[in-house]
Order: C-alpha cells, then sequence, then structure tokens
C-alpha cells in the first residue's frame, strides 16, 4: 500500500514544485531539478499500481512492468540532468519563472503519460506535456522561435485532437473500458490505426510527420532541447506501443508498410541533416532518423507478436540508449555555443555521438546488436544488412553535427562553463559507456554484442564514416547551394493556417462590406424576426386551429 | 403540508423576496441591500443542501398549487432539477459577489439587483416546475425578469439590443405556449416523468405529437440559440459583465437547453421520441449550430462576441448529447449542462475584469496581458483550455462522453463534428491565449482599482477564481459520485432505466 502511493507522487511532485515556486521565486529555482527525484525512485522500488477511482472510474498509474520502470527512470535521469543544467544556464534570463513553470508542467504530463496504465491517465499526461512545451519552444522570443512554436502548436493540437478520435473509438470497441489491459485483446480497424499512427506519430516525428522538429529544436534552449528530443518525443512511440492489440491480423497486413517508412525515414533524415548547416537542426535530424528505428521495431512487433516480449526489451534499451545520448549531445552543442570548453573536454561529446553510431562497447553498439538480432529471428531477416548501412549514415550525419559544433564554438575569450553545467553534462555524456554496466537487461545486450563478428560489424560503419568524412573535409565539400534552402512547405502552410484563423488586427476599408456578409445576414434576420414574430405567431394559431378542425 | 412540501418553494421565495424588498430600496442604502442579496444567497444554498441531503435519503419533495384546470402550479424535485438548481445557486452567489463589486459606485442599482434577483428565482423556478404548465409560467417569467438587465445600460445600442432580444424570446414563448396547449389537449399535464407520459398516444396522434415537439423545440430554440434562432445573443451581450455571465451560462441559453432536455426525456421520453423519428433533424440542426457557432467566433475581434458566438456553439453540445438518444451521450450532455456553465461563466468574469480594470475589450488589447492580471489570465485559461476540450478540465469530460454516446449509437460523423470544433476552439481560443502570456505588453490605461492590494478589486477577482477551480476540480474529481458527472449518470440511469 505504501509504496503505491509512491506512484502519485511521481507526477505530483513537478506540481508541488510549482507551487514552491510561485512562493518562493527566484530562491527555489536552484533544486527544482529535484522534483524528478520521485521518478527516479519509484523504478528502483518496485510496487504495485495504484488505482485512482475517484479522478475517473478505471484509472489506474504505474504498475511493476519492465517497460515503465526502464522508461521512468531513464526519462527522469535525463529531465533531472537537464533542469539542473538549465537552473545554471538560465540563472540570468530574465523570463526564467515562466520557463520553470512551462518546464515543471511538461515534466509532470511526460512522467504522467510514462505510468498511466490506461488511455485517460495517458491522454491528460500527453496533452499536458504536448503544451506546456510550447512554453519551452517560444522561450526565447522572436520571429524564428515564433514561427516554429507555431507550427508545433497547430501540429500539437491536431495530433491531439486525431488521438482523442482515435481513443473514443478504441474505447467504444471495448465497451467502454479504456484500461490498456483490457484494449490488449480488443481488435482494432483501420480508420482508428490510421488516427493513432497520425496523431501519436506527429509527436514521435518520424518521416512524414517530422516537420516540426527541425525548427523547433534550434529554436528552444539547450535543455529544452534535450528534454523534448530526448524524452518528450519518444511519447509517441510508447502511445503506439500501449494502444495496439496484441497480433492483430490488421497489424500483420500493416508492418511492411510500416518498416517501410521507418527504413525511408531513417535514410531520408540523414540527407536532409547533412544539408542543414545548424549543429541542433543537424541533431534534430538525427532524431528524425531515429525515430525511423523505434518505427522498425514497432513493425517487427506487429510482423512476429511472438517475439513480443524480446522486442519490448529491445524497444526500453534503445529508448533509453537514444534518450540519454541525444540529451547530452544537445547540451553539449548549448554549453560549447556560450562557454570555452577546454581541448580535453571535446572528448565528452564524442562518446554519446559513437554510442549513437553504434560503436562496440557503448550502449549503441549494445542496441544495434540487439535490434539486429531482433531483425534475424523475425520475417524481416533479408533487411538486417541495411542497419550497418544506416548505421554509417548516421556516423557521417553525427560527425557533420560535431563538426559543425566546433565550428560554432564560443570565441576564446568567452567565460569558462560553469561547474554546475559542466557536472550534468558530464554525467550525461559518460551515461553510454556507464549505463551498460550498470542496468542488467542493457549489460546482457553488452555481452551479447562482444563477439568478434559482431564488433567488426559495429566498427565498419564507424570506420567507413570517418573514412568519408575525413575524405570530404579534404576535398573541401560544402552543401550546394540549391541544397541550403529547401523547400518548406509546413512553415508556409502554418502561416496560412494562421491567416486564416486571425484575420489582421487593422481591417482595411473595402468600397463593399463583403466579408461581413454573414453578420449581415444575421441582422436581416433580426429584423424579420422583430417585425414578422407577430405575423408568424398568427399563422402558426391558425394552422393549429385548422390542423384541430381536421381531427 | 410538511416541510418536504414546502422546499421547493421556499427555494424560489428565497431570492424572489429579497428581491422584490430590494426594489423598495433607496439607491444609497448600499448595506441593506448587500445584506438582503448575500442573505439571500446563502439561505438559498443551506435550502438546496438540504434538498440534495433528502433526496439523496429519499424523501419526495413536491409542493403544489391549484392554478389551471387540470394543470396545477407544481414544484417538485427530482435529479434532473437538482443538477440545474445546484449550478444555478452556487453560480448566483459567485455572480452576486461580482455584480456587487462590478457595480459599486454605478447608478440604478436598486433597479438592477431587484430583477437579478427576479432573474434567479425564474431560473430555479423552471428548474423545479414540475409539470409543462408550471414550467412555461417560470419560462416566461424569466424572459420578462432579464429584459430589464440587457438594457440596463440604456444606451441606444443596449436598447436596441433588448429590442432584438424581446422580440425573438416573445415570438419563442408564443411557439412554445401554442406546444404546450396541444400537449395539454392531448393528454393533460401531469408531472414530468422518466420516461415521459406520451408514449400511450403515439399510436393514435402521431402528426399533433410531432407538431407539438416541432412547436416546442423552436421555441425553447430561441433560447438555447440554436441556428437559425441564435441572433438576439451576440447582440445581448452589450449587458454588463455579470448579465452576460448569467445569461450564458446560468439562465437565459440554459433555460433553452434544460427546457430540450425535459421535453425530450420526461415528455416524450426516450423511446417515443425515437418512434416519432423526432430525433435526427434535431441531431442535425445541433451539429450545425456548434460548427456555426464556432466558425463565426472565429471571426469576432472583440472578446465578449468571441465568448457570446462561443455559446451558441457549447451550449448546442447539451441539444447535440440529448438528440443522439443513448444512455452516454445524455450524460455527456447533462454533464455539459453543468461545465458549460462554469467554464463559461468563468470566462465572462474575466473578460469583465479585463474591461473594468484596464479597459481591455478587443482581442488585440490583450497582449501581455498576463504578467498585470495573472490570476484573472490563469482563471481565462482554465475556461478556454476547457472549451477546447483538453483534460483534465471539465469540457474534456462532456466530450469524450459525447463522443462515446455517438459512437455507442452509431452516428459517427458526430465525432467529426466534435473534432472540428474543438480544432475551431482552439482557433480561436489559443489566440488569446497567446496573447495574453507571450506578447509583449501592451500600455494599458489603467482606470479602476489600480491601487488594489490585488490585481483587480477582490469582489471581481475571487468569483472568477473559484468558477475557474471548480470548472478544474468537476473535470478532475469526474469519479466521486457526488461530481455532475456521477450525478448525471444518475439521472441517465433513471431515464433509461439500466
Amino acid at each position: 500500500m505504501s509504496g503505491a502511493w509512491l506512484w502519485l507522487l511521481v507526477p505530483v511532485a513537478p506540481l508541488l514544485a510549482i507551487v514552491l515556486l510561485l512562493a518562493l521565486r527566484e530562491r527555489v529555482i536552484g533544486w527544482l531539478w529535484l522534483a524528478c527525484l520521485p521518478a527516479l525512485m519509484a523504478p528502483l522500488w518496485p510496487a504495485e499500481g495504484l488505482d485512482l477511482p475517484w479522478l475517473w472510474a478505471e484509472m489506474r498509474w504505474g504498475g511493476d512492468d519492465a517497460l515503465t520502470r526502464a522508461w521512468l527512470g531513464f526519462s527522469a535521469l535525463l529531465w533531472g540532468c537537464a533542469g539542473a543544467f538549465a537552473a545554471s544556464s538560465l540563472a540570468e534570463d530574465p523570463r526564467r519563472l515562466r520557463f520553470w513553470l512551462f518546464w515543471l508542467l511538461a515534466l509532470s504530463g511526460n512522467l504522467l503519460l510514462i505510468i498511466a496504465a490506461d488511455a485517460l491517465s495517458f491522454y491528460l499526461g500527453f496533452s499536458l506535456m504536448s503544451l506546456s512545451a510550447y512554453g519551452l519552444v517560444v522561450h526565447q522570443g522572436g520571429p524564428q522561435p515564433r514561427r516554429a512554436g507555431r507550427l508545433y502548436l497547430q501540429l500539437a493540437v491536431c495530433g491531439e485532437m486525431l488521438l482523442l478520435a482515435a481513443l473514443l473509438l478504441r474505447t467504444s470497441g471495448a465497451q467502454g473500458a479504456f484500461g490498456f489491459e483490457s484494449w490488449a485483446s480488443v481488435p482494432i480497424d483501420g480508420l482508428t490505426l490510421v488516427l493513432l499512427l497520425i496523431g501519436l506519430g506527429l509527436k514521435a516525428g518520424f518521416w512524414p510527420l517530422h516537420v516540426w522538429l527541425p525548427l523547433a529544436h534550434p529554436a528552444a534552449p539547450a535543455p529544452a532541447s534535450a528534454v523534448l528530443s530526448g524524452a518528450m518525443i519518444k511519447a509517441g512511440i510508447l502511445g503506439l506501443w500501449r494502444c495496439l492489440p496484441e497480433g492483430d491480423p490488421l497489424l500483420l497486413e500493416w508492418a511492411p508498410v510500416l518498416l517501410a517508412v521507418g527504413l525511408f525515414g531513417a535514410f531520408y533524415a540523414v540527407l536532409l541533416g547533412l544539408c542543414s548547416r545548424q549543429a541542433k537542426a543537424v541533431l534534430a535530424y538525427s532524431s528524425v532518423s531515429q525515430m525511423g528505428y523505434f518505427v522498425m521495431i514497432l513493425a517487427l512487433a506487429w510482423r512476429d507478436p511472438q517475439n513480443l516480449a524480446a522486442l519490448a526489451g529491445v524497444l526500453v534499451i534503445f529508448g533509453a540508449h537514444h534518450g540519454l545520448a541525444k540529451g547530452a549531445l544537445f547540451l553539449s552543442a548549448g554549453l560549447s555555443h556560450s562557454y570555452r570548453l577546454p581541448r580535453l573536454a571535446w572528448l565528452l561529446p564524442a562518446i554519446p555521438a559513437l554510442a549513437l553510431i553504434g560503436a562496440p562497447l557503448t550502449s549503441g553498439g549494445a542496441v544495434k546488436t540487439a535490434l539486429k538480432s531482433a531483425f534475424a529471428d523475425g520475417h524481416f531477416a533479408a533487411w538486417q544488412d541495411v542497419l550497418s548501412l544506416g548505421s554509417l549514415a548516421t556516423g557521417l550525419l553525427l560527425l557533420r553535427a560535431l563538426w559543425l559544433m566546433r565550428q560554432d564554438a564560443a570565441a576564446p575569450e568567452a567565460g569558462r562553463a560553469p561547474f554546475l553545467q559542466l557536472l550534468p553534462w558530464a554525467l550525461l555524456c559518460l551515461m553510454p559507456l556507464v549505463l551498460p554496466w550498470l542496468w542488467p537487461t542493457l549489460r546482457a545486450a553488452l555481452f551479447y554484442s562482444f563477439g568478434l563478428a559482431d564488433t567488426w560489424k559495429l566498427l565498419w560503419p564507424l570506420l567507413g564514416a570517418l573514412l568519408l568524412a575525413a575524405l570530404a573535409l579534404r576535398l573541401g565539400w560544402s552543401v550546394p547551394r540549391i541544397l541550403r534552402r529547401l523547400p518548406d512547405p509546413a512553415s508556409w502552410a502554418s502561416l496560412r493556417l494562421k491567416r486564416l484563423t486571425q484575420r489582421p488586427p487593422l481591417v482595411v476599408p473595402r468600397p463593399t462590406a463583403a466579408r461581413e456578409r454573414w453578420r449581415a445576414r444575421e441582422r436581416r434576420w433580426n429584423r424579420f424576426w422583430r417585425r414578422g414574430a407577430l405575423a408568424l405567431s398568427a399563422w402558426v394559431v391558425a394552422g393549429l386551429l385548422w390542423l384541430g378542425w381536421f381531427w | 403540508m410538511t416541510w418536504t412540501n414546502w422546499l421547493p418553494l421556499a427555494i424560489v421565495l428565497s431570492s424572489l423576496v429579497p428581491g422584490l424588498i430590494i426594489f423598495s430600496l433607496r439607491e444609497d442604502q448600499t448595506r441593506l441591500r448587500v445584506a438582503l442579496n448575500l442573505g439571500g444567497v446563502v439561505v438559498k444554498l443551506a435550502l438546496v443542501v438540504a434538498l440534495i441531503a433528502g433526496v439523496d435519503r429519499g424523501l419526495q419533495f413536491r409542493f403544489e398549487l391549484p392554478f389551471l384546470p387540470g394543470a396545477p402550479l407544481v414544484l417538485q424535485a427530482d435529479a434532473l432539477s437538482l443538477l440545474f438548481v445546484a449550478l444555478s445557486s452556487v453560480l448566483w452567489l459567485a455572480t452576486t459577489v461580482y455584480a456587487i463589486g462590478y457595480l459599486e459606485g454605478s447608478p440604478l442599482r436598486s433597479r438592477f439587483f431587484g430583477y437579478f434577483s427576479l432573474c434567479v428565482s425564474a431560473t430555479v423556478g423552471l428548474a423545479l416546475a414540475g409539470n409543462l404548465v408550471s414550467f412555461l409560467l417560470f419560462y416566461e417569467l424569466l424572459t420578462l425578469a432579464t429584459f430589464p438587465l440587457v438594457v440596463h445600460r440604456g444606451t441606444p445600442e443596449s436598447l436596441r439590443a433588448g429590442r432584438v432580444y424581446l422580440a425573438y424570446t416573445v415570438g419563442g414563448g408564443t411557439l412554445l405556449l401554442m406546444g404546450v396547449a396541444l400537449l395539454h389537449g392531448l393528454a393533460g399535464s401531469p408531472d414530468f416523468q422518466p420516461g415521459g407520459y406520451l408514449h400511450a398516444q403515439v399510436q393514435e396522434h402521431d402528426l399533433a405529437l410531432r407538431v407539438g415537439f416541432v412547436l416546442l423545440i423552436v421555441g425553447l430554440g430561441v433560447k438555447a440559440a440554436l441556428i437559425p434562432l441564435h441572433g438576439w445573443l451576440p447582440r445581448a451581450m452589450v449587458a454588463p459583465a455579470p448579465v452576460s455571465a448569467l445569461l450564458h451560462a446560468v439562465a437565459v441559453v440554459k433555460a433553452g437547453a434544460f427546457g430540450i432536455v425535459r421535453v425530450v426525456y420526461d415528455v416524450y421520453g426516450a423511446s417515443a421520441a425515437a418512434e416519432l423519428d423526432l430525433m435526427q433533424p434535431l441531431l442535425w440542426l445541433a451539429a450545425a449550430t456548434i460548427l456555426y457557432g464556432s466558425v463565426r467566433a472565429l471571426q469576432q475581434q472583440e472578446i465578449k462576441k468571441r465568448l457570446a458566438y462561443s455559446t451558441i456553439s457549447q451550449v448546442s453540445y447539451i441539444t447535440l448529447g440529448v438528440a443522439l438518444l443513448g444512455p452516454i451521450a445524455a450524460v455527456g450532455g447533462l454533464v455539459h449542462l453543468v461545465h458549460q456553465g462554469l467554464m463559461k461563466v468563468t470566462l465572462f468574469y474575466c473578460a469583465g475584469n479585463f474591461a473594468e480594470t484596464l479597459g481591455v475589450h478587443r482581442i488585440r488589447e490583450m497582449d501581455g496581458i498576463g504578467r498585470r492580471m495573472p490570476l484573472t489570465m490563469t482563471a481565462f485559461s482554465i475556461g478556454a483550455l476547457g472549451m477546447i476540450g483538453i483534460p483534465p478540465m471539465a469540457g474534456f469530460v462532456s466530450k469524450w462522453y459525447l463522443g462515446l454516446g455517438a459512437l455507442e449509437v452509431g452516428q459517427d460523423w458526430v465525432l467529426l463534428v466534435l473534432i472540428g470544433s474543438a480544432l475551431l476552439n482552439a482557433g480561436y481560443f489559443l489566440p488569446l491565449l497567446w496573447r495574453g502570456w507571450f506578447a509583449p505588453p501592451a500600455d494599458w490605461h489603467e482606470n479602476n482599482w489600480a491601487n488594489e492590494r490585488w490585481e483587480t478589486h477582490w469582489m471581481l477577482l475571487l468569483p472568477a477564481v473559484f468558477t475557474a477551480l471548480l470548472a478544474l476540480l468537476v473535470g478532475l474529481l469526474a469519479g466521486t459520485a457526488l461530481s455532475p458527472l456521477g450525478w448525471s449518470q444518475l439521472i441517465v440511469n433513471r431515464e433509461f432505466e439500466i
């Protein structure tokens, strides 16, 4: 009983922190990262789920399954480190109170959706997180973040509504039950599946629903980008995993389509990223590409339901690995942009980059090998060699990101990075090396990848990428002019949508008042009604009398 | 005659008597007037709590007075009427406090508060009315009591709005009268009862019942602002903010929607209404109203105008839920009766606060207002997000049940209407929130309350915060038995006999 109440504290702790923030203002900011503590403790103390019937009849938070606990653990770790980083990096920001308000709200939502064992809690957390993240995206102010934030918010609201429709359809199919457990055996129909894929995919940001990511990430402050890319977008994948039934014939049919989407996205995003000239945008494209791999895991699970347990393991170690490594890289981008780093410190961001490429001995190597063996066990075994090619592409992309970071590095006269930022950053950067030894699931995968053949398979894409990068550097390759400004239909559509819904503040006088024709019609109707009410009543009375006579 | 007979009457009188006394007060007897107002509210709330406790223990409350041959004046308490009585009493408390603060120092307060109390008495009477004839009586009383409130400012614009209001509602009242007379001729005027009392007549008088239904719905639809009978509502928003709040959330618009619920469930009954094929057109009308109101709201540049069109759209959710004729959708519709009231009243309080404190009337003047008036803006945000249907605000609960209910009866297209309306709601509320919280502050001319301890007069601030909290809590704690959701489920269980 006592352990179960810890689940309540997980999403509520950030809300309590908001109360403290409002009461104590500046004084408490340095301690706000502690709001993640209950979430960090929950995975260590296994506890029963907590039923909350007074919130809503079937509501249930938390559970004893490995997926929930591990997902919660890495998300809380990332949020905590990024929070500690932000406490120092935004210390001088004039709007820091607003930042922390949205930060804590988004944190609460993200933690809630992870521990949710029913669709409504998930949706509650999901929308809390999505809407609050808007405040993080636009925090820095100015036209660029505004544009990014607008696109983000429009897509987030649309995605949420599609998700709501899907959840309603799913609940209705399950006779009103909305616990994830009761959905596992309810078959799904095509419409619901499409709604779920789009609604959650807009958050997950896999191709072709990725349009907001490359705009939003460079616009947000570094710690916000870190949690956005490391923790928040994974909510989409987690939602897809939870909402879909196990072993449905429809999913079986759709698995190849999903695999194609994932594969194409994994490579196409790399191409887009290579054309980009901002370190954080390149990192965002890398996230889009990595989301392609998550989609592939889903496709594998749909195609071979008997491997579901193993794939859940792959999903969670991939999630933890990518979340922490990508978070570390985003923090690196922010840190190197504003402070002078010692030469040796540049080795630290190389660790998460190498891990994402899949270098041996890192979490990335372990995850890539596990993914490969998952491919080999299923019906898509023929595609497993594409993964090595994918590692090569990721390698090129991340080397470009590191190179851009180095180009963008602060001038030598900039100050030294404060210790309070270096510490969480270094901790996150070391995670790909340390985490496999701390976490048994990942450790097993790491040991599994130690074979000679496997090591070579992990190593050659890395070497290839290094070789190609050196070649490009030697030849002085730069992005061709034609690719520098790619067309951006999403931003254009977003602006049109805004113009559609908000007319300009000053009404331009026109010779004819054509735009007010609705109002004119209503006025005319008002006048008619004012004059004609009695006449109308008289007619109706006459009609009734006639009816009465007719009977 | 025991206390169970007198309690419904006492609830009506608890606002009627103070109202009549207030009429006779001099303008400068402020303290006495405030005491009478607040005393009435407190007495009414206490009586309502007693009523709820009594009904919960299974007591029958019924007051009867001979009125017309075959149609006595009946006041009685059933679950549905309690839902509306509780809503109007709680919101009357908030609105009274708000109105006292809002009208401080303005002329003609005795007239205002007198009619204000009459208006609430009529609303409560209408909620407690036990048969169609009593309902009609209070319905017409409400029309007359509201008119002086709409024209209270006496400007040409408000007088014009008052005339339009009167034309619409008197016309609607006439149709309602004819409908009631028709049904009275067919079946007399027995008490409202779950499942209706007209089922036996369906075979014999199906045409007359259909004509009667159309008359009743058109008559009630004027107040419920169904298109094309909505024209008076955007006009009437020239009234002072507390009146708008009352009009849009509790009294007039809700009276229409409540009447539709009564007619469908307790006069015709779900089964008779289904047999007569009456609900499909009503459903289309409600859906069209929802979308039309939202689209029109999008085009408005004034805060209160936008809120007014939003009301047209949101109140039709209630009609939609009723017209779907399924138990789950009915829960959604009934619960929205309360939820829309809480959210919309919050929004109107906040709009009034902006106008009174900073002279902000138009949307583009709201830039950065969140920094000057954070509490009001927070309350506004809760109301607006609830209107869009973002959990855990109250609006989400309604939307969830309406959506499930539509799917349950196989009307999947309604989902499209709900989603479309939510997107439109987001389209016209989110820009307001963006301006309030993120835009750089504008220059306001601080006209009133600039030296207050709080961001505005506490009597303006407190009701907004109170109703916003309620709107949040009823959504968050929807699972408790005494929440509007739990109560609506009880009503629906009785109607559909689950």
